[in-house]
């Protein structure tokens, strides 16, 4: 873990390290963290425990300049929901926003600093025709003309192919589950629609909503805290690369953190992801937070996990790859261990989202399509 | 010591390496390993400091040539952070496709500073903001002014604005000009030390002109060489045309500047702030000219009306609520 190329996950473990970097490491850790979408997040973490001050100046302002656009992508978001909700509001349906913008309009730890370009929301399957009309009425429309990605997503994903605004030119994924529907794992929806807790944001560009717009507007939902933690786990260790995704582990420690007050919390966890069938992706998450960036994870919780951990040698595996994967590093310095952990966790990624002979022919399709268009360009 | 101390083996040598050079406020590592290039660049950034590793960098750049193993044509790369930035590039286009990546680094990243796009000049440390509109010759005219008229360069590109003060840092990259200016500039200031000229660029032929030892004496030093912007002027070149100075409305110079900005909307509420700071800050005009020295006897007018207004009742002249005056001068980056 004294490996300068773990600079990041070690500043992320204990911010007030970067009080004590020599300028070769400050670079380093900025590099590390530009890559990761993480330098404002430092920054914040900086102004936390005392030391913006004390770190060096050349740093603290490139923390403080990558603010500048956080902020701007919290303005964005704010107003997206604001116009989602107006968009949806003769729909009866709750919206339950995820990840980033779950994170900013409920106002958590989490949000502070951090990047987010598209607003993901999950709605009752039932439900997707009457959104996705309603909001192609209003301005939004799909980003995926081509037949086969239009059956590609709404076939075998669990979103709508993304959709675009086409004035604002923000990004919305409209999800009616968290996982592929073709994947290994099939957590059920209506487990998360039926705990996710209603907000009353606070944040400025949302608050811009008319009132007597408000009255007839969807609720405005957020998952459950352990269902949070979940879905992160999920999209972090099921669903997406985990190649160069400190950013998604530091979400997952941040939630923890600010959760681990509540005893309810962790008495919830594990039993939630027992019903939602998602313990391994909860392992992983958990026992990586704790092994790269210190996470308190109380004993008995991992206890309770045990069970879901993968055997032996595939556990050890795995922690082997994440290590040497998560820190994003550059194409100069060749890493042949580095880039084979990455080509491995892809190879898995794609393994965990459909059975095999889908993948073949979803790989085949797709490189069909590369060759065909290539004479055009 | 500056680039020019070194010997061009020296600096050759260093290049393959990576060596920091100060450009403004800001710590640029440029590795390159394209010989060609590297002296084209020690002809560039000859007065351009260098500064002693380790020290903490904003940028760090590459251009690497790539191997096919002797085939095809001969391509070069260019890198931010150690990864490959944009596609690979004709090896004949890489020096101004190096300078456009020094260009994106600075419009992209340091959002402490409102980035506006826009060249800036200087005469003491009373600023010209030049807006630039495509084939209004700000190029040109901005070139005139620093070789020939005894302004120095603040940039061609960016107008780097501290939201806190209302001043402009000084970032200078050499100027590049293209196509017919070329040969007129070359004419007009023999003494501006010209980089190669480079065909067949999305601009066409391009070529650089090295920033003068006058422009980078105050650019040199952290937080130094600001300047109060004064005026804001629309250039606008036309052939055979008698020069013209015109006032433009306030509004309209909020608008353009607004809407070709690279950050202003980023800034939310802090850029409307800073921008309305400057355009209150400046007399707003539109230039029509098709000689240079009379566009240079213009400059020099606003100038010296300008240090005379300031002699007999500070600030009257721009009437301005941001003036220099007042303003506190430290910067916001806190460096002695």
């Amino acid at each position: 873990m004294n490996n300068p190329r773990h600079l990041l996950l070690q500043v992320l473990r204990d911010p007030r390290r970067m009080s004590q970097l020599d300028a070769p490491a400050c670079n380093e850790l900025l590099r590390q963290a530009r890559m990761s979408k993480l330098v404002a997040r430092l920054g914040y973490l900086a102004q936390d425990v005392g030391i913006l001050d004390a770190i060096p100046p050349k740093m603290a302002e490139q923390m403080l300049a990558a603010r500048a656009v956080s902020d701007q992508h919290a303005r964005i978001v704010g107003w997206e929901v604001n116009r989602i909700g107006k968009a949806l509001a003769g729909v009866d349906t709750p919206v339950v926003l995820l990840k980033g913008a779950a994170y900013l309009l409920a106002g958590m730890d989490v949000a502070r600093g951090r990047l987010v370009t598209d607003v993901d929301i999950l709605v009752p399957a039932d439900r997707l025709g009457q959104v996705e009309s309603a909001l192609v009425a209003h301005g939004w429309e799909s980003m995926k003309v081509d037949p086969y990605d239009q059956r590609y997503y709404r076939a075998w994903m669990h979103e709508l192919p993304p959709m675009q605004h086409t004035q604002r030119h923000s990004v919305l994924d409209v999800h009616h589950t968290i996982l592929p529907v073709t994947g290994r794992l099939s957590p059920d929806p209506q487990l998360l629609l039926a705990a996710a807790r209603t907000i009353n944001p606070t944040h400025d560009a949302y608050l811009a909503l008319d009132t007597q717009l408000k009255q007839s507007q969807p609720a405005i939902q957020v998952l459950a805290p352990a269902d949070m933690v979940i879905h992160a786990a999920v999209h972090m260790f099921q669903d997406g690369e985990l190649a160069g995704a400190v950013r998604d582990l530091a979400d997952i420690a941040a939630m923890v953190h600010q959760f681990d007050g509540d005893a309810s919390f962790w008495e919830r966890l594990v039993p939630r992801a027992e019903a939602l069938g998602l313990q391994r992706p909860l392992y992983y998450a958990l026992a990586s937070a704790v092994e790269l960036l210190g996470t308190e994870v109380p004993e008995s919780v991992m206890r309770t996990l045990g069970p879901a951990r993968p055997i032996w040698p595939l556990r050890r595996l795995m922690a082997l790859l994440v290590a040497r994967a998560l820190v994003p590093q550059p194409t100069l310095r060749n890493d042949l261990a580095a880039s084979t952990a990455r080509l491995a966790l892809y190879i898995r990624s794609h393994w965990l989202r459909m059975p095999p002979g889908m993948l073949a022919r979803h790989l085949y399709e797709k490189a069909i399509r590369r060759w065909r268009s290539e004479p055009e360009t | 010591m500056i680039v020019g101390d070194l010997s061009i083996d020296d600096w050759q040598h260093r290049m393959t390496r990576g060596v920091v050079v100060r450009i403004g406020p800001f710590t640029v590592r440029m590795t390159v390993r394209l010989r060609e290039v590297a002296d084209a660049m020690y002809l560039l950034y000859r007065d351009y400091p260098i500064q002693p590793e380790p020290i903490v960098l904003d940028f760090d750049v590459a251009a690497l040539p790539i191997s096919w193993w002797g085939r095809g044509p001969r391509m070069a790369a260019l890198y931010f952070d150690g990864v490959r930035k944009f596609d690979p590039i004709e090896r004949e286009q890489a020096l101004p496709m190096f300078q456009w990546l020094l260009n994106w680094c600075i419009f992209t990243h340091p959002h402490q500073y409102l980035i506006l796009h826009s060249a800036v000049v200087a005469r003491d440390d009373m600023a010209a903001v030049l807006p630039g509109m495509p084939g209004a010759g700000k190029s040109t005219l901005c070139t005139a002014l620093v070789h020939g008229g005894g302004w120095r360069l603040l940039s061609d590109e960016v107008a780097l604005v501290t939201p806190s003060t209302g001043l402009i840092t000084p970032a200078p990259l050499p100027i590049g000009l293209k196509e017919e200016s070329i040969p007129v500039i070359a004419a007009t200031y023999p003494h501006a030390r010209m980089g190669p000229s480079v065909r067949g660029t999305r601009k066409g032929t391009v070529v650089h002109i090295a920033t003068p030892a006058s422009s980078m004496a105050a650019a040199s030093e952290a937080g130094g060489g600001q300047a109060q912007p004064r005026w804001i002027i629309f250039p606008e070149y036309h052939a055979g045309a008698r020069v013209q100075l015109e006032p433009a409305p306030r509004a309209n110079a909020f608008m353009t500047i607004a809407a070709d900005a690279f950050n202003y909307s980023l800034l939310g509420a802090t850029g409307y702030e800073t921008l309305a700071n400057v355009v209150d800050a400046c007399h707003c005009f539109n230039l029509q000219y098709s000689q240079l020295d009379d566009a240079i006897a213009v400059f020099d007018q606003l100038a010296s009306q300008a240090s005379s207004a300031a002699s007999s009742s500070a600030g009257s002249l721009t009437g301005s609520p941001t003036g220099s005056g007042d303003a506190p001068h430290s910067t916001s980056r806190g460096r002695p």
